[in-house]
């Protein structure tokens, strides 16, 4: 009798639980796509680009850091992954786009003063990690790094100054400018 | 002028309640004839983005208004 009781309690935990949980969520999902939905086209734009340049370059790092682990160290080697890592981010970024143009299509392509405004703002203040990852390369250039690791830096820092920029955008779209 | 002395303007408007008086107009009505998206007149209605001479002009314009009955700075 005292067992049956508890599973029945704990079941009756599990449905709560599971109520709120559906709640909290079901929340969450319409609060994030009404705020998805009035956003501008290009700021959605800037939210698949994001999503596609971490995409490719968590992957891309994930699998040449293993290459060098073991040992790899031809630069030739590793045109084959940058091949499939461009490959990927323009999949992404058409898929993305025709989704969000889907949306609404009256608002695809529409770029305003305000848009233009933001990319220049972004793009000028993510423009020193450029800088910084151009001359962190010629130093190594200079101290006699591998060309390997050159080369990941120059490509480590566009990527990571694209990221910079998106973030840039996403935040002065929410903050104002 | 060191960056520090520059002088913090702050810029409201009246174009929330300038669609109310003209008939209701939509965000989106009046984005249309200003030529900008909705989003920016919402952030300009926020006080989130100063648009430029010519959308403010255009704006004013729209609603038949001097620009200074759109647009107040305060010092």
């Amino acid at each position: 009798m005292v067992r049956k009781i508890n599973i029945e309690s704990k079941i009756v935990d599990m449905m709560v639980m599971y109520n709120m949980f559906y709640i909290m969520s079901s929340k969450f999902v319409t609060l994030t796509r009404r705020s998805f939905m009035n956003q501008s086209f290009e700021e959605k734009s800037v939210w698949v680009q994001m999503v596609g340049v971490l995409a490719t370059f968590l992957s891309y790092t994930w699998v040449s850091f293993r290459m060098m682990g073991e040992g790899i160290w031809t630069l030739s080697a590793y045109l084959p992954m940058f091949g499939i890592a461009v490959a990927m981010l323009i999949a992404i970024l058409v898929v993305g786009h025709i989704v969000i143009a889907a949306m609404h299509p009256e608002e695809a392509g529409v770029r305003d003063e305000r848009d233009r405004w933001i990319d220049w703002k972004a793009g000028s203040r993510s423009s020193f990690v450029v800088g910084t990852g151009v001359l962190g390369a010629l130093a190594g250039l200079f101290a006699g790094w591998h060309p390997v690791w050159i080369a990941h830096i120059l490509l480590h820092t566009l990527f990571i100054a694209e990221l910079a920029k998106l973030g840039f955008q996403l935040f002065y779209y929410r903050r104002g400018i | 002028m060191a960056r520090s002395d520059k002088p913090r303007l702050v810029i409201h408007n009246q174009i929330r309640t300038l669609r109310f008086t003209n008939g209701e107009m939509t965000q989106q009505e009046l984005a249309r004839q200003v030529g900008v998206t909705r989003q920016t007149i919402i952030a300009i209605e926020q006080g989130k983005y100063s648009p430029s001479l010519e959308v403010a002009f255009l704006i004013a314009h729209v609603f038949e208004q001097p620009i200074d009955a759109v647009f107040q700075a305060e010092l």
